[in-house]
């Protein structure tokens, strides 16, 4: 009463801006409670606030239980609240979506079309491969629903069905196909959609119905459709060219005359990528067409449809890039577009419209875009994400990209092109240093005229002290300058002043730049300086010789910096070069003494350079670096007497024929060594001894098998076994390490073992755990092919498997995962469905596209029924059926005592007092028989008018209440209630009233009598009557009827014939319920007929028809039981062990509600269960009834009266708001109870 | 496919979501995600197309007062399509709410839950006629009422 309804907690929200945290968590506080409440109403309140916070981003999913309780609520209106929060809060994993399958079942076959709306809107988003599998017959069954309403969605949530369960694509798919002929344009519409997704993954299933589509395509005028079957077409259309053929003309058509742009862009996209431009005849000209029209989305000021023209032009361009290179000004302006997305696109397509003349003027507007705009007017307009690091590092990219493809054949002047790289590495403001480096090697490397220039751009960029400055930041890109180094230190024959160039090297701060800058920093002074020096000798004087003394001097110094680095390889290099300086030093100076020595200040005389200046010089520029062909390494021709097969050993000596696994040891031992890929390192240091000792040993190798038995040997494998568990070497996949570890473990063997050292190879060890590990099997194998394999190149070594135990097969399987993601990315886009890291959005389609609908369906394939699978409930009634069992047969001895004891306590009282607190009234006894034998008049009397009536109750408000017959008050209503209150099980029944035909149904059971263990059987009679407006016959009349898993139909299909007009037919259907008896149970099929409206025209009708099957129609026409048997057979409550309860609310005036409830209300509740009145007293009844299949219903019905006081002072006294009558039903069954409660539910929900 | 399909307003707070296929494990991620959406959408101009790709999906979105009407799809679905499945939707939630607001979208959520699953399901676009759209709808109403 008190609790918030979601909009208070919404405006609360509102209210709570400031602290909403805690407000909510108030909130979620109360709702904690209140969904826990007993209270129906206020459950579904809770859910649904709880809905909405889980929107604003709380978790549910703690909720999902109560969730399943408010979705089977029997309000409609709670039921959508519980359907909502399970599509919004339920997943795959949740645990209770196990409980929702008879909810779903249950609602799914509901009379009411918006129930089953919700449930099949709410399934579309919950099911489960388990939902699926269950639920996958009723879908189908469903497929001829009455209502398109309900078709059109259960269309629907079979696509999404076939997803988690695969193999109802293929039994169901010819009931959809049907479908696609519907009268109802949203079913097709539905259809088409189903169709054009499943035909997405695998077209080539679907290729079968192009008729069809085809046929749709020309005439329907839905726009969405036509959509989706274009689309569906392109799908199709590669794998049948000659589909191209015909679909040019109607899409051409499209093309021409559509105004929708969506549709427009369909059929241009689909033309494109359905690859109608290849196949068609005049492809050129619906090419051009193409074009033309986007054309027309390029030069829209909507920038939507600029977009979409760009994303249909990059399709065409790899076929037509002439056509789209016709509409290079349209695109170049929208890569000045404002918009970044448009931009991207338009890049897409500059991409590969660039050809040399062009390169140049494309690239300047794409640095536009880079440098910061200041400058101009425009510029302040341009959103701030064109300086996103992202952007501009796909815009730098792309100029990359555009200007190195195909081997930079678009490039003219390269001097232009170093320029713009260089400018990159100034405006880029983003990290692509690496990206430039090897840009500007590899241009400085290949393109000979450029160096000159190069070397000069990167003395510039050396020179720059801001790249230094700024090094630690990535975007500063001072990644350039090991590309500047290394092209100052390799071409430093361009240098005008070799000694600034050293300079720059060593220069304050250099030490802050990466390490791998550095180490070329330190190569490139040496080079420098190589050619420097070089270039001194040719003029060598006192001069240069002070001058390169001098500078030796100071680089000795300077370097002495880079040898204080924490990285090695900058380390060694500092160390080798300050060395080399220090040589060259102490040599000029000592030269220069010896010279002043010997010639007495005639320095001019020892004009010649020394010698280390001269040789050092060879040392870096021998041979000039050049780049090597794409091909170079395939034309090396093959030295002769090259053979690779060849054996690089001579093959093992054979040996005898005592020959044993030692043999194999050595095989073993050189496939290692290839496997390995390190053989020369075994080869070197053991194997060589290896096979000289085996053939010392030779000699001795038949006492040596005999004196090392059996025993021995197993000794020494687990010793060794023990060993290698702590043998870091041993697991390892690298030859390295298996060399290793054979060495290793040869000298740890010999150390352990001194027994006959010398006999044991190195190899053995190796082949020992070969052994060990493998079966005989095999080296007895190889053994026999022996010969066969020294000749032949080596298979895989078994070696290899054993030694690095599992770790081969995980690799090989690693290896084969690779492979087949490669080939996943080759599959169409549409394959390469989304996957988030996080799982989010993640559909697996994999199931549906293996289905293969090509073959026809076998006669074993059936949908799955319920018995495969045990839901939890299912497990749960098993049990129950179990315990029933048991109690029944208890119950049948007892009864047979209980009836001698009634008899006698008949006699010796006859006036016990009845069970359950009734006091027992004679006179209502009396009264009780007078009802009955009215009831049954009206029954007949009213049995005719039946339908009408009914059709007159359906409209009535359900405000309206049974009353007294004789009530003066409302007369007219009366009547009406009257014939409510027929005996529902055998009263006749509408199933079909059309315009052309009326089908009445009854319904009765097979027998008279209980039949147990076996399936009930039931008796359905139809009348048909032609009531065609314009008095034609139908002909071919037929009943189908399909059997279910519940349902079971000896003879399904009834065919009548012919019918004239007014004629009438009878029929009668026999079946048997399989299922458990319970809520819902029902009948479906269809009547098929033609009308013959003249001779030659026929119509063919086809209408689904459907009934359920009333509890009551279960149960027997027993003879009466007198309160006395009632009595003791309801005392024993272990005989009924299950329970069902309702309340049903009487709104009629206090003083009338006794009688109603007396006549009326009584009477209607035993025909609702198909029980007999046992006793009557006022304001209470006792019922007893008993089903065919035996289960015996016992019931008891009370009035109550709560008088309101309140509520009485303010109405018209009398009046009471609290009236009801509360139903408690005891049986036998679990699921019979409570379809008895249900089915009394909802007949007083109707009144 | 569709993806998802979000009302979010100036604030970035969501009023309404809804998901079909999956959606991310953690509450708090989707809000996240959501906020983002808002934000990326918000920093867009009228200048600008209303189509852009957001991780592996594209966002459509359309602005109508201070509502941002986004949907999420996959690269194969017909772009235009989405955006005029957004118009169609707005024009329904306003002959259904005569005259919408953000207010009627925040305390009739299940209202505009129940007209959207008429229009899409599972992901697909289903129905765009307003007057199949809303008849169903309105029944509905009167069975609950």
């Amino acid at each position: 009463m008190f609790e918030k309804s979601l909009t208070d907690l919404i405006r609360g929200i509102r209210a709570n801006k400031k602290n909403e945290q805690k407000y909510i968590a108030a909130c979620l506080q109360e709702i904690h409670q209140e969904i826990k409440s007993n209270d129906p109403d206020i459950k579904a309140q809770a859910v649904s606030k709880l809905t909405y916070l889980q929107m604003i981003g709380y978790d549910m999913s703690w909720a999902s239980f109560h969730v399943v309780e408010v979705m089977s609520s029997p309000k409609y209106s709670q039921k959508l609240t519980g359907y909502l929060a399970a599509t919004q809060s339920f997943r795959q994993d949740t645990d209770v979506l196990m409980l929702t399958t008879n909810l779903l079942k249950k609602d799914l076959a509901s009379g009411n079309h918006l129930e089953v709306g919700i449930a099949l809107n709410g399934l579309s988003h919950i099911v489960t491969p388990d939902l699926a599998r269950d639920l996958c017959q009723d879908l189908v069954s469903m497929l001829s629903h009455s209502r398109p309403y309900v078709r059109k969605k259960v269309v629907l949530v079979l696509y999404k069905l076939f997803l988690k369960f695969p193999e109802a694509l293929r039994l169901s798919f010819p009931r959809l196909k049907e479908r696609l002929d519907d009268s109802d344009p949203s079913v097709v519409c539905a259809v088409v959609n189903v169709i054009c997704e499943l035909a997405r993954k695998n077209p080539k299933n679907y290729l079968s119905l192009a008729p069809q589509l085809f046929k749709l395509l020309n005439t329907s005028s839905n726009n969405w459709m036509l959509i989706k079957i274009i689309k569906l077409f392109g799908a199709l259309t590669p794998l049948e060219p000659r589909l191209a053929k015909k679909l040019l003309p109607p899409i051409t058509q499209q093309i021409q005359t559509t105004s929708a742009m969506s549709l427009l862009y369909e059929c241009i996209h689909t033309v494109i990528i359905g690859e109608m431009l290849t196949s068609g005849g005049n492809s050129d000209a619906l090419a051009a067409m193409c074009v033309s029209k986007l054309k027309i989305f390029l030069e829209d000021p909507d920038q939507n449809l600029k977009y979409v023209g760009l994303l249909a032009l990059s399709k065409i361009l790899p076929t037509y890039p002439k056509l789209v290179a016709e509409n290079r000004d349209i695109i170049l302006k929208c890569i000045d577009d404002h918009d970044i997305s448009i931009r991207l696109r338009a890049l897409d397509l500059v991409v590969g419209m660039v050809n040399k003349k062009n390169l140049t003027d494309i690239v300047k507007r794409l640095m536009s875009h880079l440098l910061p705009s200041n400058n101009n007017s425009e510029s302040s307009t341009l959103p701030s994400t064109l300086l996103e690091p992202a952007y501009r590092a796909d815009i730098i990219n792309r100029i990359i990209f555009i200007c190195s493809q195909n081997s930079y054949s678009n490039i003219v002047n390269f001097e232009w092109y170093i320029a713009v790289l260089v400018d990159l590495t100034y405006v880029a403001g983003v990290d692509v240093g690496e990206l430039l480096t090897t840009q500007i090697m590899d241009v400085g490397v290949r393109v000979k005229s450029v160096r000159q220039y190069s070397v000069k751009a990167m003395q510039r960029l050396l020179s720059d002290s801001s790249l230094l400055e700024n090094c630690q930041f990535p975007e500063s890109n001072s990644e350039v300058l090991y590309a500047a180094a290394w092209i100052t230190g390799e071409f430093c024959s361009y240098l005008e002043t070799p000694t600034d160039a050293i300079g720059y090297f060593v220069q304050p701060g250099v030490t802050k730049l990466p390490h791998n800058v550095q180490a070329v920093y330190i190569q490139s002074i040496l080079k420098v300086y190589a050619y420097w020096a070089n270039s001194l000798t040719y003029n060598w004087d006192e001069d240069s010789k002070q001058e390169l003394l001098r500078f030796t001097e100071m680089i000795k110094d300077k370097i002495s910096t880079f040898c204080s680095s924490t990285d090695l390889e900058v380390q060694e290099r500092a160390y080798n070069a300050r060395e080399i300086f220090s040589i060259i030093h102490q040599n000029l100076s000592t030269t220069h003494e010896t010279t002043f020595d010997v010639e007495n200040n005639i320095y001019s005389s020892t004009n010649k350079s020394p010698s280390i200046i001269s040789e050092l010089y060879p040392l870096f520029f021998s041979y000039e670096l050049n780049p090597v062909a794409p091909k170079a390494q395939k034309k090396v021709p093959v030295p002769e007497g090259l053979d690779l097969d060849a054996w690089i050993n001579e093959p093992l000596p054979e040996s005898e024929n005592s020959e044993s696994e030692e043999e194999e040891e050595s095989y073993g031992y050189g496939y290692t060594q290839k496997f390995g890929g390190s053989g020369d390192l075994i080869f070197s240091s053991g194997s060589g001894t290896a096979i000289g000792r085996r053939r010392d040993r030779k000699s001795s190798k038949k006492g040596y098998n005999s004196e090392e038995d059996e025993e021995t040997k197993e000794k020494r494998r687990r010793e060794r076994n023990e060993r290698i568990k702590n043998d870091p070497f041993y697991i390892s996949s690298t030859g390295n390490d298996l060399s290793k570890h054979s060495k290793s473990d040869g000298l740890s063997k010999r150390v352990t073992e001194e027994i006959d050292v010398d006999s044991i190879p190195v190899v053995r060890l190796t082949m020992d755990e070969f052994i060990f590990k493998t079966d005989k099997k095999t080296s007895k194998k190889s053994k026999a092919s022996k010969k066969e394999k020294r000749h032949s190149p080596p298979p895989v070594p078994p070696v290899i498997y054993t030694d690095i135990g599992e770790m081969p097969e995980n690799a090989t399987l690693s290896d084969e995962e690779k492979d087949s993601t490669k080939t996943g990315n080759n599959k169409p886009i549409w394959n390469s469905i989304p996957s988030q890291s996080s799982g989010i959005l993640d559909v697996d389609f994999s199931g549906v596209s293996n289905v293969d609908l090509s073959t026809p369906l076998g006669a074993d394939e059936k949908f799955p029924s319920m018995a495969v699978y045990l839901a939890p409930e299912e497990v749960r009634r098993r049990e129950e059926e179990r315990v029933r069992r048991r109690f029944t047969e208890r119950r049948i001895k007892q009864t047979q005592e209980s009836t001698s004891r009634v008899k006698k306590s008949k006699s010796e009282k006859p006036k016990s007092k009845a069970s359950l607190e009734i006091t027992p009234n004679t006179k209502n006894t009396e009264n009780k028989g007078e009802q009955s034998s009215k009831s049954k008049k009206v029954s007949k009397k009213k049995r005719t008018e039946e339908t009408e009536d009914r059709k007159k109750k359906g409209k009535k408000d359900k405000g309206k209440k049974p009353k007294k017959k004789n009530s003066i008050s409302d007369n007219a209503t009366l009547e009406n209630h009257d014939n409510v209150v027929v005996d529902e099980a055998a009263s006749i029944k509408t199933l079909v009233d059309s315009d052309d035909i009326q089908v009445l149904y009854t319904l009765s059971l097979g027998s008279s009598t209980e039949v147990k263990n076996e399936p009930p059987a039931m008796i359905a009679d139809f009348t048909v009557r032609n009531k065609c407006s314009h008095k034609h016959p139908l002909s071919k009349l037929t009943f189908t009827f399909e059997s279910t898993s519940d349902i079971q139909f000896d003879k399904g299909l009834i065919e009548i014939g012919e019918l004239q007009h007014d004629e009438q037919k009878s029929v009668t259907i026999e079946f048997k319920v399989l299922g458990i008896v319970g809520a819902g149970l029902t009948v479906s099929g269809n009547i098929a007929y033609e009308i013959q409206s003249d001779e030659e025209t026929k119509t063919n009708a086809d209408i689904p028809i459907r009934f359920e099957l009333p509890m009551a129609v279960f149960m027997l026409n027993i003879p009466k039981i007198t309160p006395e048997e009632f009595k003791s057979c309801v005392t024993k409550t272990a005989d009924f062990p299950f329970t069902g309860s309702t309340s049903i609310r009487l709104n009629a005036s206090i003083n009338l509600i006794e009688q109603s409830f007396q006549n009326d209300v009584t009477r209607l509740i035993s025909m609702a269960t198909g029980t007999h009145i046992v006793e009557q007293v006022q304001g209470a009844i006792t019922m007893y009834g008993k089903s065919v299949q035996g289960y015996q219903v016992a019931g008891l019905a009370k009035l109550t009266v709560e008088k309101n006081i309140m509520l009485v002072e303010n109405e018209i006294p009398g009046s009471a708001q609290n009236t009801s009558v509360r139903i408690e039903l005891k049986c036998t069954d679990q699921a019979f109870v409570d379809g008895l409660i249900r089915e009394i539910d909802y007949l007083f929900k109707e009144l | 496919m569709l993806r998802f399909f979000l009302l979010v307003n100036k604030q970035g707070q969501t009023r309404f979501s809804r998901y079909y296929s999956g959606m991310p494990i953690q509450a708090e991620e989707r809000v996240l995600m959501e906020a983002d959406i808002a934000r990326k959408c918000l920093k867009r101009s009228d200048v600008q197309c209303s189509i852009f790709e957001y991780g592996q999906y594209k966002l459509a979105y359309r602005r109508y007062a201070s509502l941002f009407f986004v949907i999420g799809f996959d690269e194969e679905e017909n772009h235009l399509s989405i955006l005029e499945l957004v118009q169609a939707y707005v024009e329904i939630l306003n002959t259904y709410f005569d005259n919408v607001c953000e207010l009627d979208i925040m305390f009739n959520i299940e209202k505009v839950h129940v007209i959207l699953e008429e229009m899409v399901s599972n992901g697909r676009i289903v129905e765009t006629n307003k007057h199949n759209v809303l008849a169903p709808v309105l029944e509905m109403n009167k069975a609950s009422r």
